[in-house]
């Protein structure tokens, strides 16, 4: 097992550097760079402009900015640096400031710059470090999207296994059609409906944002770590009140998918010879179902959970948009209109690392929970 | 020969008083989307305590059904118990409530299946299965169930039987398998043990230690057994009374030298004549004509008429009862009728005796 999980790691490399790749091309065969944002602003000459793409390095060959962006080369630039470069030509932008090769870790002499070194480079935009970005974001998508998840898993494991015991029953359709139709509501109508109704007309729930900023200080500051500890009720009780439309609205949308996922594995659990076999042994029907039924119908459904971790970090775009919650989904929104590339390509490639390492969880899960399955 | 014409005549050997099991006149019906499916349609049989029955058909006969009918295993819907009785210990098991059956089923009729492969559940060790069972049926703890469920393996020829308690059923061979469910059903000491097809999936090697295993088992605890087969080798090494299944109906019963070496209805003697043999070697394998008749378009008459080469006009109309030939034995044909006593001259003569 712990050879297989050693592999696989490995095994992720290439695919990173791939995703990287692929991310950087994509990212660049779109129209426009960082500078696009100045276009429509009359003031900024084509002197500044030119100013900034250098102060960006964004007028070196693009070869060479993805090797500083991912950390291989260096970040000195200019004919005359190079020139003095003791190692000289070409080589040297592989060469830290130390005299060692540059994707090393810093602790060994290498660069610090790049994402192999943990720096996904500033915001475009505003001149913060992205992985603050990210890690200011990170959190409150983990708290959206883990209520969400638990709270559809928990529903869509309920009315699949209602469901498929009572195939073609009547509870069954009921649960059909829900899922139906919450499959095929759009999120931003759903959402916006839940504010009219909720937030408009009733005035039970706060239309959007995570926090009462008129009560409590700004997520993720001291300010607010200090009045959660003074007051957790208060700040925790506001939270749940800005979490149910969010919520509900993810819930809805994302429930149908699993409660059908479970409902089939049920039914062909039901459909095997070793439930047969525990009925034959005078098992009670609410612990064959549970113990035998479900116990097998779980392994398809745990890797299919662990599928959809990564949903936790990357958030859910339409729905942080509308209840303006500032999640990931957000961020990345927020990123792409202001032209903010290395936000952008932080999100893309952390986003990439959290699939992949959800894959991987997935195959460990399935190894744990089915004894058939075995790693070597 | 006597005959009379009794339609509830089915008491083989057994003497009242000590009949296990009374199946009687059962009905067990599926509504499928095309109409019904009278998959048993008048079963009768009987099991003394400690005897051995086989159940005996080609696929689709209703045998299976019949026995999952008796466990009270069949879904309803789109099943449906349409009628009879199943006596088991002076009890009616159709009348019991959930629960009550619940209590007999692998405790007092234990079950063995035809697919080992897939009876046992792939995510639970075999220790867990078998001490499931014996914790529901047995006044016993957590480490006593595990003593009988070693015991139980230990009985059945399984070696090394403490370490194959944890082990999962995919570890197992098809063979140990089949132990372990034969384990599962003999270790509560039930009173009857049905097996539904308990070699057909396994290896012709292994097949007759399982089914020696099975007699020894039935013989050494005293238990009834039912054996669902479609195999006449099988049944002539097994069991001492057969009842022949055809389209949902017994179309004859008796003791086994009986229904194999003096077989009454056409359908068996079909049956018999279809086995190739060494005396049969270099003629043509004689078989039974034509298809099971459609489940939706039963022949009104004698459901074996269509394909019956001793059928007359009376056969396409009126369908004969289980028509008693004493000591057990009886068939369900026109031929047996003291109407036609001229036409059964003719069709013992040619015939004869098979052995």
């Amino acid at each position: 097992m712990i050879g297989f999980i050693v592999r696989r790691l490995i095994g992720i490399i290439p695919t990173l550097f791939f995703s990287s790749l692929l991310i950087y091309s994509i990212l660049l065969t779109a129209p426009g760079g960082p500078e696009v944002r100045f276009a429509q602003n009359p003031k900024v000459t084509t002197a500044q402009i030119d100013a900034f793409r250098a102060r960006w390095g964004l007028d070196q060959p693009i070869p060479i900015q993805y090797c500083r962006w991912i950390g291989v080369c260096n970040t000195r630039t200019g004919t005359k640096q190079l020139a003095d470069d003791p190692v000289g030509g070409l080589a040297s932008l592989f060469i830290s400031p130390q005299g060692v090769p540059n994707f090393l870790p810093s602790g060994l002499g290498g660069g610090d710059n790049g994402v192999l070194h943990g720096d996904f480079g500033y915001s475009s935009t505003n001149g913060q470090p992205v992985v603050s970005v990210i890690g200011g974001r990170i959190a409150a998508t983990a708290i959206l999207g883990g209520v969400a998840l638990v709270v559809w898993i928990a529903l869509a494991l309920f009315s699949g296994v209602i469901a498929a015991v009572n195939r073609y029953g009547k509870a069954d359709t009921i649960i059909t059609i829900f899922n139906y139709v919450g499959f095929s509501f759009p999120t931003f109508w759903l959402g916006l409906m839940l504010i009219l109704l909720f937030a408009g007309t009733l005035n039970w729930l706060p239309s959007g944002g995570m926090w009462d900023v008129r009560e409590v200080p700004i997520f993720g500051t001291d300010e607010y770590t200090q009045l959660l500890r003074e007051r957790p009720v208060f700040v925790l009780l506001d939270l749940a009140r800005h979490l149910v439309l969010p919520v509900i609205t993810l819930v809805f949308v994302n429930i149908a998918g699993d409660s059908r996922f479970v409902r089939a594995a049920m039914i062909d659990a039901l459909g095997q010879d070793y439930v047969r076999t525990a009925r034959a042994k005078g098992v009670a029907e609410r612990r064959v179902i549970v113990g035998h039924a479900l116990r097998n119908a779980l392994l398809p459904v745990v890797t299919n959970v662990a599928l959809e971790l990564p949903f936790l970090f990357t958030g859910a775009i339409v729905t942080e948009t509308i209840f303006s919650w500032p999640g990931m989904g957000r961020a990345y929104i927020e990123a792409v209109s202001e032209y903010d590339y290395t936000v952008l390509m932080g999100i893309l490639v952390v986003t990439a690392l959290i699939v992949v390492l959800a894959n991987l969880l997935a195959d460990i899960v399935y190894a744990i929970v089915d004894p058939r399955i075995s790693y070597g | 020969m006597t005959t009379d014409l009794d339609p509830g005549a089915h008491a083989l050997r057994a003497g009242v008083g000590d009949v296990l099991l009374d199946v009687r006149d059962l009905r067990t019906h599926f509504k499928v989307m095309d109409g019904l499916v009278k998959a048993v349609d008048g079963v009768s049989f009987s099991i003394r305590r400690g005897g051995r029955l086989a159940l005996v058909g080609e696929s689709g006969c209703g045998k299976s059904v019949t026995a999952l009918t008796i466990m009270r295993l069949i879904d309803q819907p789109p099943g449906l118990i349409a009628g009879g009785e199943i006596m088991f210990n002076g009890r009616d098991l159709l009348k019991l409530s959930d629960q009550e059956i619940r209590k007999i089923r692998g405790g007092q009729i234990a079950m063995i299946f035809q697919e080992p492969m897939t009876s046992l559940n792939p995510v639970l060790t075999v220790g867990a299965q078998l001490t499931e069972a014996i914790l529901l049926h047995q006044e016993t703890d957590k480490k006593g169930a595990r003593r009988i469920a070693q015991t139980a393996l230990e009985d059945v020829g399984v070696a090394d039987a403490k370490r194959r308690l944890d082990q999962y059923p995919h570890e197992l061979s098809g063979g140990m398998r089949q132990r372990v469910m034969i384990a599962m059903a003999l270790s509560c000491n039930p009173a009857l043990i049905i097996a539904d097809e308990p070699t057909t999936a396994l290896d012709v090697t292994i097949q007759r230690q399982i089914l020696e295993l099975i007699k020894d088992i039935q013989t050494r605890t005293g238990a009834a057994l039912l054996l669902i087969t479609h195999d006449l080798g099988v049944v002539a090494e097994t069991v001492d009374d057969v009842a022949v299944m055809y389209a949902g109906r017994v179309v004859e019963t008796g003791s086994v030298e009986e229904v194999l070496l003096h077989p009454r209805h056409p359908y068996t003697r079909g049956l018999l004549e279809s086995i190739p043999s060494q005396g049969k070697r270099g003629k043509p394998l004689s078989v039974i004509k034509g298809m099971v008749p459609n489940p939706f378009r039963m022949p009104p008459g004698c459901k074996f008429q269509p394909r019956c080469p001793y059928q007359w006009g009376e056969c396409a109309t009126g369908e004969a009862p289980l028509i008693s030939l004493g000591e057990g034995i009886s068939s369900r044909c026109l031929l047996h009728d003291p109407r036609f006593r001229d036409r059964l001259a003719a069709y013992d003569t040619p015939m004869g005796d098979p052995a």
